[in-house]
């Protein structure tokens, strides 16, 4: 063990110091901090202005929007009990040309006109001024849940009993109660956004490990090759135990990297916090279980990628030729990615069932279905057990392979050579 | 097997390989190989490219597993232990070029069981031997061909090994530095050093190795001292120098031929011919001799009749399946 300790961190060492991981890794603090720096001096600055606005407003007495309505209506007058309504105050004007005034002249900001079969057909006119309306559009807010709550209150809040008048104005909320095949119910938790945010950029992160990690172990096998350093390595230290020393001390380096990214991710989500109203969902700290799923995904997913990396290393003689073939490795752990779709609209139908047990897709395909939470604890334990398999039985690949062609200077071995030295190990 | 001395370093023989075999597809490239070396002894490890001296140096240092035979280091197969006493300087070698010196001499170090508080100090010990105190902040990819082999060549006896391995170590370096590795050499053996050294450089053989060994197609064809093995091949040839003309030679009994060779004269001996008898011969006629020998074929001269006689090309005989390594 004295030997993969060594190696372990010599590598590691050597990895952090290189000018390209530095810059790959200060480079998402330092986007992140820009991108907070941008968003705060945006906020501060529409804030101000927002808040200059507020205070000519209360000069004016206007703070909510003030709608204009005319009742038109057969018969005695509909509207008029209840003209304050949350967020917005409506007032009477006498008829439409007077209507149309006010709104030229800005003493309202909307204007309804209820004709008079509105008691009928139900109709109500939204009067607006023309205009070429810019990129945006001409509208303005609809107003339209201001106006529901309105109409409802005035034609029906008198007639109801206590305590239920809010219903008038919402309805309902709708939520699920599951019930299981013992008969317990239990009420669902609903989307929770923080933590799909967190198996969101756990996610991400395990695919710039699958590029970054996994090739750092790639290259450094090549390089040394390439360099002949092997040969006087080898007669210091098994070949298991120099594969084992790189595949710690470079996934070492990749998890830093990655903690970093995902420690200034964090940290910005936090600052903004604390600059604009960011929804209390996404600052709750994940759970310890929803910690250990994503460091298993992220470990077991870095020691298959790794491992086939490694692998390839082994039997490749050049980086030129080894960067080609990782492609196969690779590629395949986009595939979720790019069947997104599929896993959104249907997490847990057979596509995403099949991609989560299949091991170079798994990982992504795991964080995708955590993140909507459409992956039970029962599943995700056996897949999860499933990626540690196959990682261990990548890393016992890979050992094989290096041990054979460790040496190998000039020629690729085919696929007929590499299988006889797998099985005569 | 190697004993322990007071001074904590081997005696006997610290590496003995028995029976060594490897096949690569079809081809036998090592075949029942046996080799022995014993504590403060050279061994000349020769023979024409692909023969498998690499081969059996990569089986002798367990880089390679032998599909027959034993090798034990210091009285017992290798492990990590025996590891650390090896100091390997491969024919295809290299450093990370990216690096500078110091780190890298200290991860070298280190893997030979040095303690990160003592590596320091023996890599600046090892530079200095070698001259390279000056480049000892620069990257290695800074530095040219020969010095960076030098620097290999410090990070192979940096921690003092029992045993050391170099193969083709001169290939590529300037007679200056040429001479500071074989003095180098030289002063391990007298430490006690087991020195295993392969090289195509026949000269080189003569005069660093105690013992030379000779491996043709896998097998060894010759195993001696280097004094013994021209001893042994010795011709049937004399070489006189004298202040006097030598023609009547001819009619001496056991005598078949004189010819002029330098400053002197060359007799060729009959089978009836001694060289005793040559010699008293010319002694009794009088004859004032400044030199008198017989003339012992070099060991280049020996490596290329073997060679040639068992059907091989000095030149290049590389094997199909070693081609895709780097065997010797």
């Amino acid at each position: 063990m004295g030997s993969v300790r060594i190696v372990t961190r010599h590598e590691f060492r050597t990895a952090v110091t290189r000018p390209s991981y530095l810059i790959l890794t200060a480079a998402v603090p330092v986007l992140v901090a820009l991108a907070v720096a941008g968003f705060a001096i945006f906020t501060l600055v529409t804030r101000e202005d927002a808040e200059a606005e507020t205070a000519s407003s209360t000069e004016s007495s206007a703070q909510a929007p003030r709608l204009g309505y005319v009742d038109l209506t057969d018969g005695p007058a509909l509207f008029g009990a209840h003209q304050d309504q949350p967020g917005a105050v409506f007032v009477p004007v006498s008829d439409r040309d007077a209507g149309v005034a006010a709104l030229m002249d800005e003493q309202i900001d909307a204007l309804f006109v209820f004709p008079p079969d509105y008691a009928k057909t139900g109709r109500v006119v939204r009067v607006r001024i023309a205009d070429d309306g810019g990129v945006f559009g001409p509208d303005g807010p609809s107003y339209s849940g201001t106006l529901r709550g309105f109409v409802l209150s005035n034609l029906f809040a008198d007639d109801v009993p206590a305590g239920l008048a809010e219903r008038l104005r919402i309805p309902y909320t709708l939520v699920t109660e599951e019930v299981r095949p013992d008969g317990a119910a239990e009420e669902s938790a609903g989307f929770d956004i923080g933590r799909a945010a967190f198996f969101a950029v756990a996610g991400i992160s395990l695919l710039f490990s699958v590029f970054f990690s996994s090739g750092y172990v790639l290259n450094a096998l090549v390089e040394e090759k390439e360099n002949r350093v092997m040969e006087v390595l080898l007669s210091s230290v098994k070949p298991d135990a120099l594969l084992l020393g790189k595949f710690f001390g470079l996934g070492a380096a990749g998890l830093l990297q990655m903690a970093a990214w995902l420690g200034a991710v964090g940290a910005g989500v936090l600052v903004l916090g604390l600059i604009v109203d960011v929804p209390t969902d996404l600052l709750t700290m994940p759970g310890v279980g929803d910690i250990a799923i994503a460091a298993g995904y992220f470990l077991f997913g870095y020691a298959l990628f790794a491992s086939l990396m490694a692998a390839v290393g082994a039997v490749t003689t050049s980086l030129r030729e080894a960067n080609q073939i990782s492609a196969i490795v690779i590629v395949p752990a986009f595939i979720p990615v790019w069947l997104n779709f599929i896993l959104f609209t249907e997490p847990e139908g057979k596509v995403a069932r099949v991609l989560t047990f299949i091991p170079v897709t798994a990982p992504v395909t795991g964080f995708i279905r955590l993140a909507i939470d459409a992956m039970g604890p029962l599943e995700t334990v056996a897949a999860l057990l499933v990626l540690g398999a196959s990682a261990s039985g990548a890393l016992w690949l890979a050992m094989r392979l290096f041990r054979a062609y460790l040496l190998m200077y000039g020629k690729r071995p085919t696929l007929k050579e590499m299988a006889r030295s797998v099985v005569s190990g | 097997m190697a004993a322990i001395a007071s001074d904590g370093r081997p005696h006997g023989v610290p590496v003995r390989a028995t029976g060594l075999w490897k096949r690569f597809g079809a081809l036998d490239v090592v075949r029942d190989v046996s080799l022995e070396i014993a504590q403060g002894e050279v061994v000349g490890f020769v023979g024409p490219n692909g023969a498998g001296k690499s081969t059996t140096i990569r089986m002798m240092l367990d880089i390679f597993a032998p599909d027959q035979g034993t090798v034990e280091v210091f009285g017992a197969p290798i492990d990590d232990a025996a590891r650390r006493r090896i100091g390997y300087l491969p024919e295809e070698r290299g450093l990370y070029p990216g690096l500078r010196i110091p780190p890298i001499l200290k991860y070298m170090a280190e893997l030979k069981g040095v303690s990160t508080q003592e590596a320091p100090g023996l890599a600046d010990a090892a530079l200095e031997r070698l001259g390279l105190t000056e480049h000892r902040a620069k990257k290695v990819g800074e530095l040219s061909r020969g010095l960076r082999q030098l620097l290999q060549f410090a990070a192979t006896i940096q921690h003092k090994p029992d045993f050391l391995v170099l193969d083709e170590p001169f290939s590529g370096l300037d007679p200056v530095n040429v001479r500071l590795m074989k003095n180098t050499v030289a002063d391990l053996r007298n430490d006690g050093v087991a020195v295993l050294f392969s090289t195509h450089q026949m000269t080189d053989v003569e005069e660093l190795c105690d013992r030379v060994v000779m491996i043709n197609h896998g097998e060894i064809v010759l195993n001696g001292g280097v004094r013994e093995i021209r001893r042994q091949h010795a011709s049937d040839r004399l070489l006189v120098e004298c202040a006097s003309d030598l023609p009547y030679a001819l009619s001496l009994p056991g005598v078949a031929k004189v010819e002029s060779h330098g400053d002197g004269w060359r007799i060729s001996l009959d089978d009836d011919g001694s060289a005793d008898g040559v010699l008293r011969a010319l002694l009794d006629a009088g004859v004032e001799l400044e030199r008198f020998e017989r003339e012992a074929p070099t060991l280049e001269e020996i490596f290329l009749r073997i060679v040639r006689s068992a059907g091989g090309n000095a030149s290049g005989n590389g094997t199909p399946d070693e081609g895709t390594r780097t065997d010797g």
